[in-house]
């Protein structure tokens, strides 16, 4: 899975553009969706977050279908957060 | 510290001073005193003029006592009227790293946990953890670990124990500002009947981050989203302040990231709901820089690097500008052009250096981001990254170099604005900076980041005590420390907030976060720069009781 490719991931860090990923990966994603439209049936939410958004695990070759899918606006993958001292 | 100055007047105004005793004068005319200081900062202090020697201690004050008094927050100083009863009735949600349920300060009279609730993310999931993962605590099983002789160990959870880097776990320390309610030390924090829910922050995605992340505290994006909505969830309909100190550098700083995005979905789903955010520690790295590509003319914006520790960077511009991006090293070596819409790997397989991106549409702003990423070790000198419009047209862009707690580069040239931490810049959060409140006049903390957003919006909205503020040290029952930073200023208002939202509740009143962010920005009392408005750095100014009024508009 080139990261690099998919137009509706939100701009990445460089760091983690660096790397590809295997599709069988498990990653972490928030998805946003356009109005008016159902939350996608074949992925498992974990918090709906509002109408709108949802997060989810899921494997990394699955964000080619959300890439595809008309519905999804934007999708974030989990990116650390360090604490603020 | 003991000092040998040649003025008190001057000892008193250095930041990061926290003034103690006039010994007296020494036989040069010279003043002895005593102060306080962290210790990175003793090299600074050093430097002044006013110095002349300088050495070791002095006793510790009351735990959070100038926090409350440059608040306006003892009761004498309280709008008439109002009794907020210490944000009884109201939940604070602290997301952030070791809570030390076993101090005193989060205990009632009986000994009894004032924790309804510990979610551990990091933890091996349980039947019934929140989607799935880590492990929750209620308030049961709190309370039975208390009554065992190591509660930590009873429970399968608590803050690390102190090691060389740290003294004192930063989420007890947070919590304790916020809704500690004095324990034993009689000294508590902004809202001590609140309720209290914490959430260990926990990252699923570590790995990718490198040797870097060892021994540091790092939550993830997602996870924090769950996190407040869990909170949230908790809180149902009772009013709920969630309390937030984690950030890095990059990022859009307009309020558009997702993270930031879903933050403001939550706040805005029912009233009596906001997020507090520290505004970062970035004031004095020379994390940002921003300028105007003239058309035709490449600009050169130059990256010093500390110890070879590489960096990474991003520069945000307009989507309908387009610059072309090539990378010189010290020695002349350039990487690139890279053009518009294009990327530039620099090495093989898995063995890549150097990784540039000039990526056209981010899909939630629609705007335009070059990233850099150079690898540790390279060399050790500047690296130049050489801007050109394609177009001859002109180029306004911001940069950011990322977080690096060890070798964190800086430009050679930095913009001290737009300052603020990757998710402080959304549109409904309250994002605070900090400042000194042992000093007279309230100066800001030399760290405290700045705003405003890159989409101009102003924040940081307000100001409170973050600098050398004594709060509680986990894993002593009743001790306390001594922390600086924005995210030590953060909680202050978080629990102001509680003060404001129980205060509201008496009334039967319940307040939309619009009308809670007016309230903070409008009560305000401007910074020590006599501004009136806003200012970059102070927001609106510093947040005081005022805001509580019971018959204040809401």
């Amino acid at each position: 899975m080139d990261l690099k490719s998919l137009r509706k991931m939100e701009s990445l860090p460089p760091s983690m553009q660096v790397h590809s990923r295997s599709d069988d990966e498990t990653v972490v994603v928030v998805v946003k969706m356009r109005e008016n439209v159902q939350f996608p049936s074949y992925v498992t939410l974990r918090a709906k977050i509002s109408d709108r958004m949802f997060s989810a695990q899921m494997r990394a070759g699955d964000l080619v279908r959300l890439e595809k899918d008309p519905a999804v606006e934007s999708m974030s993958l989990s990116r650390s957060l360090p604490v603020i001292e | 510290m003991i000092a040998r100055v040649s003025s008190v007047e001057d000892w008193v105004d250095l930041e990061d001073v926290i003034p103690g005793a006039n010994l007296g004068r020494a036989h040069d005319k010279s003043w002895i005193v005593t102060g306080r200081l962290p210790i990175d900062r003793v090299e600074r202090v050093r430097k002044s003029k006013a110095i002349l020697s300088l050495k070791a201690s002095q006793p510790l004050r009351p735990a959070l006592s100038h926090t409350a008094p440059a608040m306006q927050l003892p009761p004498a100083d309280l709008p008439a009227e109002s009794e907020p009863e210490g944000g009884a009735g109201v939940i604070v949600g602290i997301v952030d790293f070791g809570c030390d349920f076993a101090h005193r300060n989060f205990r009632n009279k009986d000994g009894s946990t004032r924790l309804s609730a510990i979610w551990n993310q990091g933890a091996v999931a349980q039947v019934g953890s929140p989607f799935g993962y880590g492990r929750l605590f209620e308030r049961t099983s709190i309370d039975a670990a208390l009554s065992k002789a190591d509660p930590y160990t009873a429970l399968g959870y608590g803050p690390r124990p102190d090691s060389p880097g740290q003294s004192g776990s930063h989420g007890t320390h947070v919590m304790d500002i916020a809704a500690g309610n004095g324990g034993d030390s009689g000294q508590p924090g902004v809202a001590p009947g609140a309720e209290i829910i914490f959430v260990e922050a926990d990252s699923t995605d570590i790995a990718w981050d490198g040797p870097n992340v060892v021994n540091q505290s790092f939550g993830d994006s997602v996870q924090l989203l769950e996190a407040v909505y869990f909170i949230f969830e908790r809180a149902g309909d009772r009013p709920c302040v969630v309390n937030l100190s984690l950030g890095t550098n990059g990022g859009p700083h307009d309020g558009s990231s997702l993270v930031e995005q879903g933050l403001d979905a939550l706040i805005n789903a029912r009233p009596n709901r906001a997020v507090v955010i520290a505004a970062s520690n970035s004031q004095e790295d020379g994390i940002h820089t921003s300028g105007k590509v003239s058309g035709g003319a490449p600009l050169d914006v130059v990256i010093q690097q500390q110890n070879a520790g590489g960096g990474e960077l991003e520069f945000w511009y307009p989507g309908n500008r387009r610059l072309e991006v090539t990378l010189v090293a010290s020695d002349g070596t350039r990487f690139g052009p890279v053009a518009p819409g294009n990327t530039l790997p620099v090495g093989a397989g898995n063995q890549i250096f150097i990784f540039i991106s000039n990526r056209l549409d981010d899909p939630n702003n629609h705007d335009n981001v070059i990233a850099i990423w150079i690898a540790q070790g390279l060399s050790d000198g500047n690296w130049t990254v050489q801007l050109r419009s394609v177009d001859a047209e002109d180029v306004e862009f911001h940069g950011w170099i990322e977080r690096d707690d060890r070798t964190q580069a800086s430009f050679a040239v930095p913009v001290p604005t737009h300052t603020l931490g990757s998710i402080s810049t959304g549109r409904s959060s309250i994002v605070v900076s900090s400042y000194d409140a042992h000093k007279q006049k309230f100066p800001l903390s030399s760290f405290s980041s700045s705003g405003p957003t890159r989409d101009g919006r102003q924040k940081p909205e307000v100001s409170a005590p973050g600098h050398a503020v004594l709060a509680a040290r986990s894993r002593t029952v009743t001790g306390v420390v001594r922390k600086s930073g924005t995210s030590m200023a953060a909680p202050a208002v978080t629990g102001l907030v509680a003060l404001i939202y129980a205060q509201a509740a008496q009334s039967g009143n319940s307040i939309p976060v619009e009308g809670l962010r007016s309230r903070l920005m409008d009560t305000a009392v401007p910074g020590e720069a006599g501004n009136n408005g806003w200012h970059p750095r102070y927001g609106f100014g510093r947040a005081v009781g005022r805001a509580i009024s019971p018959v204040a508009d809401v």
